[in-house]
C-alpha cells in the first residue's frame, strides 16, 4: 500500500482512490474504466499514426524516383534525337568546349578501374571471409571483424589523398627501378586507383562472405566431417558451393558500389579520356564518369549543353549501378541462377542429351545418373588395383559360401574379411590424412597472410595520417579555414571546418533520422512482407543506397542549390546528405527492431493495447540503444562523404566568425573539402598544404571512427536482456 | 465527392446492420460463456480448424487436448483474435461471446482483448520492473493515479499468489524471477485488467513439476471468478484440473464432454486410442 512513498504528496491531490479489497471491488472498478472515453482517442491515435508512418515511408522510398525523374528532365536537351543519344553512349570524343559529348570512354574508364579493383579485392575478401566464418576462434573473430569493418568507415577522400601522395609515388618508382618506363611512366594511372578501391572494398566482400558461410546449415558441414573429411574439405566442398550464389552476389554488389566511387579516382588518376593504350589496360591514364561529373560541374553555365550532358552522365551512372546491384540482389535471393551455364560445361550434360532420354525421365533420373557417374569416377580403384581386386574376389567367394559354412567357419571368414578391409582402408587413411593436413595448413596460412596484409595496410594508413597530421594539430591560427591568400602566408586552422562539418551533418541527421526511423517502423510492423506495396517501398528505400554519391550530389546541386535558390549552403548540403542517410538509418532501425522478440508485442496486445502502444511501449523502448547505435553508424558513414559536399555546400571561406552566418546562400568550409583542396595543391604554391590536409584527415578520421566506436560501446552497455 | 459520399453511406449502413445483427441474433444462455458455431480457421489455403461446434461454460475450466498440430492452439487463439497477427488468416463461422460474434470484421480488438486475456506458453515478462509489468495494462487504459495503480498491482499479485514472494522486490527487473514466478507474473498481469475469460496456451510446458503444481492450483482457484480455457499437451493435467475436455484431432473436434466421461468412458474410439496412448 505504501509503495510510492516519495510521491505521496502528489497523489493526494489527485482524484480519490478506490479501495480494492475483494474481487467484487475490482470487478466493479475495472468495469467502470473499460468504457472510458479514452478508448476512442486511443483508436484514433492508432489510426493516425499508421497513416503518418506510411507517408514517411512513401516519402523515403520515392526518393530514387525523384532523383531519376529530375536527372531525366535535365538531360532531355541532349537526348532529343536518336543520333545524340548514340553519340553520348558510343562515341569516344569527350570535348565539351567544342560540344562533343562522346561519353563511351568515360564509361569504359569507370569499368576498367572497377574491374581491376574487384579482381584484386576478391581473393582478399573471400579469403578473409572464409577465415572469419570457419577458422578463426570466436574470441579473435570478435576483434578481427570490427577491425576489418573500420576500413569501410575511413572516408574515401582520405584514402584518395594517401594514394595520391604515397601509393602513386611508390608505383612510379618501382616501375622505374624495374625498367618499365614504357609501361608505366607515371604513378597516376588506373591501377593505383584500383588498388586503393580494392582495399576499401575488402570489408564489404569479407563480411558478406562471412554472413553467407555462417548461414550454411551446420548439419551439412557436420555430415561432411563425420565422413572423415578435413575441415578445409568440408568448407571447400560443402559450405562454399552451398553459399556460392551469395558470394557471387557479394562480388557483384561490390562492383556496383565501387563504380560510383568518386573521390579516389578523381584525386589519384590524371584525367585523360583518350585511352591510348587499349581498352583493358590498367596502366594508363583514364577519365571516369564520376570524376567527369564532380570535376566539371563547377565551371559550367546553367542550362547549356554541357550541363545537360553532365546530367546524362549522372543518369548513365545511376542506371549502370542500379542494374548491377539489382542483378546482384536477385542472384542472392535465387531469382537469377547460373546453374544452366555450369551445367553446360559438364560432359554428362551433353552425353545425356545424345542418349536421347525421354523428357519424362525428369530431373531425378538425370541427377541419379550423374551422381552414379561422378561416384564411379572418383573412387580410386586404379592405384591399389591388386589389393583391391584381391579382397573383392576373396570376400565375394567367401560370402557366396557363407550360408553353407559352420559357425566356426563363419567367424573365421568374418574376421579375415574384417582385417583385410581394415588394411585396405588404412592405406587410404595414411596417404590422404597427411595430404589433407598439408592442404588445409597451406590454405590457412594463405588466408592469414591475406588478413595480415589488409590489417597491415590499415595500420599503415592510420600511421601515415597520424604521423603527418599530428604536426599541425596545434596550428598558429586555430580558427581560420583555407583561404588562398591566407594560406600563402602559411596559416591554416581546422576548427571552423570541423564545426562546419558537424553543423551540416547535424542538419542532415535532424531531418533524415526521424524520417528513416518512421519508415523503418512502418516497413517492419505495418506491412506484410508478402505484400506487393511493401516490396515497392522496401526496394525504393534500398535503391537509394545504390545511387552513387556523386549523383546524389548532382541532384542536390540542381534542386536545392539552383531551383530552390538556396545557393551553396548548409540547408542544401544537409538535405543532400539526408538522402544518403535515409537508406542506412532505415536498415539499421529495422535490424534493431528485429532484435526484440515478437512475443513481447503479442503479450501487450493480449492485454488490450493498440498496435501503436504495443510498438511504442515495448519494441521501440527495448531496441532504443540499438537504434541509437544505428544513428551514430549512419552519421559516421555520411560524415566523410565528399562528392555531394563539393557540389552543394563546401567553399573556401575567409570570415572572422567561427559559426556560419546563415543557413542559406553562404558556403561553409568543411573538413572533407579541405582535404580535397589542400591535398591537391603543390607545396611550392602553398607551403605545408599537404600536412594541413593530413591534419584535417586526422580530425575527420577521429570523428568518423569515434562515432562508430561510441555506437558499438553504447549498444553493448545498454542492451536489454529478455530472459 | 458524390461517389465517396455514397460509399460512406453504404459502409455506415453495413455497420449498422452488423451491429443490429450482433445484438439481435447472438443471445446465449447465461451459464454459457461462449458458443462456437460452425467455426473454421484458415492459414492461407490450409484449413487449420474444421467446423467446430461447442459451448464454453461460465466459471469452469475447459481443457483442449490433442496431439501437436491438431489445431488446439489456433482454436484457442481465435477467442481473443491473436491469430490476426499471422499473415493470411481467415475466420469462418461464429464465436459468440458477450452477445457478439467476435470473429466478425467489425469487432473491436482492443475491447475484446481486455475482456479475453491470454497467457502464453513461454513466460514473457517485459524487461521492466515487476510493478511496471503489472501496471502496464491499467496504464494504457488511462489510469494514472499511482496509489490506484499500486492497489491494482497488489491485488493482482495477491490473486496470482505471488505477493508474498515478490512484495519486497517490486522494483527488480522481472526477468530475474524464476520461471514459475515469471509465469505467475504473466497471469497476474492478465488479471490486472479483469478479463471475463482467460486463455492458457500450454502454460506449464516450459516449467518444472513443482511450479506446474502451483500454477495448476492457481487455475482451479481462478475458475471461481473467471472462465478458463486451457490448451494442454498433458492429458494428466487436463484430467486433474478441468471440468470439461475437448479432444481435437487434425483440426476437427472429435469429442467434447465432461472430463470424467472423456477419461473414463469416451464415446469415440479415436479418443480412447489417444488417451490410452496408442498414438499421439
Amino acid at each position: 500500500m505504501h509503495i510510492f512513498r516519495k510521491s505521496d504528496s502528489k497523489t493526494n491531490k489527485e482524484s480519490e482512490v478506490v479501495n480494492l479489497d475483494s474481487s467484487d471491488d475490482f470487478k466493479e472498478f475495472t468495469s467502470k474504466h473499460s468504457d472510458s472515453s479514452s478508448l476512442e482517442l486511443r483508436r484514433k491515435m492508432n489510426r493516425g499514426i499508421k497513416y503518418f508512418l506510411m507517408i514517411m515511408a512513401i516519402f523515403a522510398s520515392l526518393m530514387t524516383l525523384f532523383i531519376t525523374l529530375y536527372l531525366i528532365i535535365e538531360a532531355l536537351p541532349v537526348m532529343t534525337s536518336f543520333r545524340q543519344i548514340r553519340e553520348l553512349l558510343f562515341d569516344n570524343n569527350w570535348n565539351p568546349k567544342e560540344e562533343h559529348f562522346g561519353a563511351f570512354n568515360l564509361l569504359l574508364s569507370s569499368l576498367i578501374v572497377t574491374f581491376y579493383a574487384i579482381i584484386i579485392a576478391v581473393p582478399f575478401g573471400i579469403g578473409i571471409g572464409i577465415l572469419m566464418a570457419e577458422f578463426l576462434p570466436q574470441k579473435s573473430k570478435k576483434i578481427v571483424k570490427p577491425t576489418i569493418e573500420i576500413i569501410s568507415a575511413i572516408p574515401s577522400v582520405i584514402m584518395g589523398l594517401i594514394a595520391f601522395r604515397y601509393l602513386a609515388m611508390i608505383i612510379q618508382q618501382t616501375s622505374f627501378a624495374l625498367g618499365l618506363q614504357e609501361l608505366l611512366s607515371s604513378g597516376r594511372v588506373a591501377i593505383t586507383a584500383s588498388i586503393t578501391l580494392a582495399f576499401m572494398t575488402v570489408p564489404m566482400i569479407a563480411s558478406l562472405t562471412d554472413d553467407a558461410l555462417s548461414a550454411v546449415p551446420s548439419n551439412l558441414k557436420k555430415a561432411s566431417l563425420a565422413l572423415g573429411s578435413s575441415n578445409w574439405e568440408a568448407v571447400s566442398k560443402v559450405s562454399l558451393p552451398h553459399a556460392r550464389s551469395s558470394i557471387i552476389s557479394a562480388i557483384i554488389l561490390a562492383f556496383g558500389r565501387v563504380i560510383g566511387e568518386t573521390m579516389v579516382v578523381l584525386m589519384v588518376v590524371s584525367n585523360n579520356p583518350a585511352l591510348n593504350k587499349g581498352w583493358f589496360n590498367p596502366f594508363q591514364e583514364i577519365y571516369a564518369l564520376p570524376s567527369a561529373i564532380a570535376g566539371e560541374v563547377g565551371d559550367i553555365v546553367i542550362g547549356d549543353a554541357q550541363w545537360s550532358a553532365l546530367f546524362f552522365l549522372g543518369l548513365e551512372l545511376l542506371f549502370v549501378s542500379l542494374i548491377i546491384t539489382t542483378i546482384g540482389r536477385n542472384i542472392a535471393t535465387g531469382k537469377i541462377s547460373f546453374k544452366f551455364i555450369t551445367r553446360m560445361f559438364k560432359k554428362e550434360y551433353w552425353t545425356l542429351k545424345e542418349n536421347k532420354h525421354s523428357k519424362n525421365d525428369g530431373y531425378f533420373k538425370l541427377f541419379t545418373m550423374r551422381l552414379r557417374k561422378t561416384f564411379t569416377r572418383k573412387v580410386p580403384l586404379k592405384e591399389n588395383k591388386d589389393l583391391n581386386m584381391d579382397t573383392r574376389n576373396k570376400s565375394k567367394v567367401k560370402i557366396g559360401r557363407f550360408f553353407d559354412d559352420t559357425i566356426q567357419e563363419k567367424e573365421e571368414t568374418i574376421n579375415q574379411t574384417k582385417t583385410e578391409l581394415r588394411d585396405y582402408y588404412s592405406m587410404f587413411r595414411k596417404n590422404s590424412s597427411t595430404k589433407k593436413k598439408i592442404t588445409e595448413r597451406t590454405f590457412k596460412i594463405i588466408f592469414y597472410l591475406l588478413l595480415g596484409m589488409i590489417i597491415g595496410a590499415l595500420l599503415i594508413v592510420f600511421g601515415v595520417v597520424v604521423y603527418d597530421g599530428v604536426q599541425n594539430l596545434w596550428p598558429i591560427d586555430f580558427i581560420q579555414g583555407p583561404s588562398y591568400s591566407y594560406m600563402q602566408a602559411g596559416h591554416y586552422g581546422y576548427l571552423k571546418s570541423a564545426i562546419g562539418t558537424i553543423i551540416v551533418v547535424g542538419t542532415a541527421a535532424l531531418i533524415g533520422l526521424p524520417i528513416s526511423t518512421f519508415a523503418g517502423i512502418y516497413l517492419y510492423f505495418y506491412i506484410k512482407p508478402t505484400n506487393r506495396f511493401c516490396n515497392i517501398l522496401r526496394n525504393g528505400i534500398q535503391n537509394i543506397s545504390t545511387i552513387p554519391s556523386v549523383v546524389v550530389g548532382l541532384f542536390g546541386w540542381g534542386i536545392f542549390v539552383n531551383i530552390f535558390g538556396w545557393g551553396k549552403s548548409i540547408l542544401a548540403g544537409g538535405f543532400t546528405l539526408m538522402i544518403m542517410m535515409i537508406p542506412i538509418a532505415t536498415s539499421t532501425t529495422i535490424e534493431a527492431l528485429k532484435q526484440v522478440p515478437f512475443s513481447m508485442r503479442h503479450n501487450a496486445l493480449a492485454l488490450g493495447s493498440t498496435k501503436w502502444e504495443s510498438i511504442k511501449d515495448h519494441n521501440l523502448r527495448y531496441s532504443f540503444p540499438s537504434i541509437v547505435t544505428g544513428y551514430l553508424f549512419s552519421i559516421s558513414r555520411v560524415i566523410g562523404e565528399t562528392a555531394p559536399i563539393i557540389l552543394t555546400v563546401a567553399a573556401s571561406v575567409y570570415s572572422p566568425s567561427i559559426f556560419p552566418d546563415s543557413l542559406i546562400n553562404t558556403g561553409v568550409s568543411m573538413l572533407p573539402f579541405d582535404i580535397y583542396i589542400l591535398g591537391l595543391f603543390t607545396d611550392k604554391l602553398y607551403p605545408n598544404s599537404f600536412s594541413w590536409a593530413m591534419t584535417c584527415a586526422l580530425i575527420l578520421l577521429l570523428l568518423a571512427i569515434g562515432l562508430f566506436i561510441i555506437g558499438q560501446i553504447l549498444r553493448s552497455k545498454f542492451q536489454v536482456k529478455y530472459e | 465527392m458524390s461517389k465517396e459520399k455514397k460509399k460512406m453511406q453504404i459502409s455506415t449502413k453495413n455497420r449498422i446492420k452488423d451491429n443490429q445483427n450482433q445484438k439481435r441474433d447472438y443471445k446465449i444462455p447465461a451459464e454459457i460463456a461462449a458458443r462456437v458455431k460452425n467455426f473454421n480457421f484458415y492459414y492461407g489455403d490450409l484449413r487449420a480448424v474444421k467446423n467446430v461446434n461447442l459451448d464454453i461454460m461460465k466459471n469452469k475450466i475447459t481443457a483442449l487436448i490433442g496431439p501437436s498440430g491438431c489445431g488446439k492452439s489456433t482454436f484457442l487463439r481465435s477467442f481473443n483474435r491473436m491469430n490476426d497477427e499471422i499473415p493470411g488468416f481467415k475466420y469462418e463461422g461464429e464465436i459468440i461471446f458477450d452477445n457478439r460474434n467476435i470473429v466478425s470484421k467489425t469487432t473491436d480488438l482492443i475491447e475484446l482483448r481486455s475482456k479475453v486475456g491470454m497467457v502464453f506458453q513461454k513466460p514473457t515478462p517485459f524487461p521492466q520492473s515487476v510493478r511496471k509489468n503489472i501496471a502496464y495494462g491499467s496504464k494504457i487504459r488511462g489510469i494514472k493515479n499511482r496509489k490506484q495503480l499500486n492497489q491494482i498491482v497488489e491485488f493482482s499479485l495477491k490473486r496470482a499468489g505471488l505477493w508474498s514472494e515478490v512484495n519486497e522486490r517490486l522494483d527488480d527487473i522481472a526477468t530475474q524471477l524464476s520461471g514459475g514466478q515469471q509465469q505467475r507474473l504473466c497471469i497476474a498481469r492478465t488479471l490486472s485488467v479483469w478479463p471475463e475469460m482467460i486463455l492458457f496456451d500450454e502454460p506449464c510446458a516450459s516449467l518444472d513439476p513443482i511450479s506446474t503444481n502451483v500454477i495448476e492450483d492457481l487455475l482451479v482457484d481462478l475458475a471461481k471468478d473467471y472462465t478458463v480455457i486451457i490448451a494442454t499437451h498433458s492429458m494428466h493435467q487436463a484430467a486433474r484440473i478441468s471440468n470439461k475436455t475437448a479432444f481435437m484431432y487434425m483440426g476437427e473436434l472429435i469429442e467434447y464432454n465432461d472430463t470424467k466421461k472423456i477419461f473414463e468412458k469416451p464415446d469415440e474410439q479415436l479418443t480412447e486410442d489417444y488417451i490410452t496412448g496408442r498414438f499421439g
